[in-house]
């Protein structure tokens, strides 16, 4: 088992280290799978996967080699805690020349990191981090596989995560729970309900990709833990080129964030009864 | 939908800077009762029935104000002040295109507001309450000791740096020296800070006879809140030791709006002995 990569550009390390920024505000716990091709973080809760962001090893790493446990599986699944890796990658965003991420066995398996910070003299100054992970073994693969998309009702465009953001931030306040409301006619809305009022904000003339409905006006809704929909808004760090929000109708709500080609989050929220 | 004339009270608003200021000075309690008269809108809040706040808006700062009979309710001022603060980045700029509609159909429905910025839509629909009695603050001006209008410029830093180990803040004004003071006794120990009762800063001193009032800090705080957004401050004082705060706040069309505090005085049980 063999990794070790190097990334050098400016803006690759800026995006990476906000990924995992926000990824480590989510969870104290998440996995790394390490493929020829990807980097894919994930995240679940009571085993069901909520965050499963995809990374495009080219377009991040100026080197990429890896060896997985076998020629057949040659893939590498990590476990640790995602909060010490932001810490780690924290010296990136000042003007590092360089960082490189490697797996290491010291006392244990650690992802040792090597930043390469400038320094007035020629010498350049190095910055060494070991995060301690956790190798996942083979028979536990099977739960961190990649989620099964559900089929969904409705896929919608989402308006831009900037506004809803301002508007979740206060809805946060009045109520725990949040109704996210799609038609084909590409209004999307957010609700709350309380006991003395109920706020909801349309969005309209949003693009819509897929709909099993048959009249326009028939909507489909999901209520969801407005917490976690309010992290995901996070995201918007890393300046989305889009972002669809999918609902299967008091099941789930898929949302889905692409940054080019290189970046794809998947984002699972489970409705909660009401 | 909202163009049929059932409403009681159907009112356009443009340039809402001043009326979220306005209302979050207010905001110190959950529910604010709403009076829609021919004049305006006020919305009063309470606290503990020894404490009022009142906003007024008055009609003119209104794009459109129509008003079948005058109406009442009581609203939950906190989910309202919520919904404007969405669009806060937006209403905070100049030449905002936020605007805000309100109506109202009377007893036993909500209160629907639909704000607007570039295509988004919130509707807020609040439940109406049926308001308990608020209590009749005021002052009679042949009850008024004392009247100090000023800038609040003066009255912003001393508030905000006063002992807030201090349970009661006392008020003492005079006609002769020290004229106007404020004293805080806290764990750090008694604080007298002593006011300039003339000067560029006070525009009137009114003072007939010496008194000295105490009111809770805890009262005295939410009319704090409101110094920053207004220009001009009046204190007043009668008798019995009501305290009033007047505030002017001017919108960036130059309208005028108004708020109010009234506090009562906490009194001093050794008083009198």
């Amino acid at each position: 088992m063999k990794f070790r990569c190097r990334m050098m550009d400016v803006i690759a390390m800026r995006d990476f280290t906000n990924i995992v920024n926000v990824i480590s505000r989510i969870t104290k716990q998440c996995t790394l799978r390490l493929t020829p091709d990807e980097l894919c973080f994930s995240v679940s809760v009571d085993r069901a996967s909520m965050v499963w962001a995809e990374l495009t090893q080219t377009h991040f790493f100026t080197e990429y080699i890896m060896n997985g446990v076998s020629e057949e599986q040659n893939e590498i699944y990590l476990e640790f805690d995602p909060t010490m890796l932001a810490k780690s990658l924290g010296s990136l965003r000042m003007t590092a020349k360089s960082v490189k991420i490697k797996l290491t066995n010291k006392r244990q398996p650690c992802l040792t990191i090597e930043i390469e910070l400038p320094s007035l003299s020629l010498e350049s100054r190095q910055c060494l981090h070991d995060v301690p992970v956790r190798v996942i073994p083979r028979r536990e693969w099977a739960e961190h596989r990649a989620p099964n998309i559900p089929e969904f009702d409705i896929s919608v465009d989402m308006p831009q995560l900037k506004h809803v953001k301002h508007i979740v931030e206060r809805m946060k306040n009045m109520s725990p729970r949040l109704t996210l409301e799609a038609s084909k006619t590409g209004v999307f809305a957010l609700k709350v309900d309380t006991d003395s009022a109920t706020v909801s904000t349309h969005f309209q003339e949003l693009q819509v990709w897929s709909s099993s409905q048959r009249n326009q006006e028939d909507k489909v809704s999901a209520t969801i833990d407005i917490k976690k929909f309010f992290m995901f808004l996070a995201w918007d760090i890393v300046h989305p080129d889009g972002v669809k929000c999918n609902i299967v109708q008091d099941r789930v709500v898929n949302l889905f964030l692409h940054v080019a080609d290189y970046v794809k989050i998947q984002y699972f929220l489970p409705s909660v009864f009401t | 939908m909202y163009s049929e004339g059932n409403y009681k009270l159907v009112a356009k608003l443009g340039n809402l800077k001043t009326i979220v200021l306005l209302l979050k000075a207010i905001n110190f309690q959950e529910s604010a009762t709403c009076f829609g008269t021919k004049n305006g809108l006020k919305l009063t809040v309470e606290d503990s029935k020894c404490m009022q706040a009142s906003a007024y808006i008055a009609v003119d700062v209104f794009q459109v104000f129509d008003l079948k009979e005058d109406v009442i309710f009581r609203i939950n001022l906190d989910i309202l002040v919520e919904c404007l603060c969405m669009f806060w980045s937006n209403i905070n700029t100049h030449a905002s295109s936020v605007t805000l509609h309100l109506f109202y159909e009377g007893d036993g429905h909500p209160l629907s507001i639909l704000i607007e910025e570039d295509g988004i839509i919130t509707d807020c629909s609040l439940k109406t309450q049926t308001p308990d009695e608020l209590l009749d603050f005021h002052l009679e001006p042949e009850n008024v000791v004392n009247k100090v209008v000023l800038q609040t410029e003066l009255l912003k830093d001393i508030l905000s740096e006063l002992d807030t180990t201090s349970d009661l803040i006392e008020l003492l004004l005079s006609p002769s020296p020290p004229f106007f003071r404020i004293s805080t006794a806290g764990l750090a120990g008694i604080c007298h800070i002593e006011l300039p009762h003339d000067g560029e800063l006070v525009d009137n001193f009114q003072c007939l006879s010496t008194t000295t009032s105490s009111y809770k800090l805890s009262h005295i705080k939410p009319a704090i809140k409101a110094l920053s957004c207004a220009n001009k401050v009046s204190l007043r004082t009668d008798t019995c030791g009501l305290l009033s705060f007047q505030y002017m706040v001017k919108t960036d069309e130059g309208h005028v709006c108004y708020i109010e505090y009234y506090i009562s005085p906490v009194i001093d049980p050794d008083e009198g002995d």
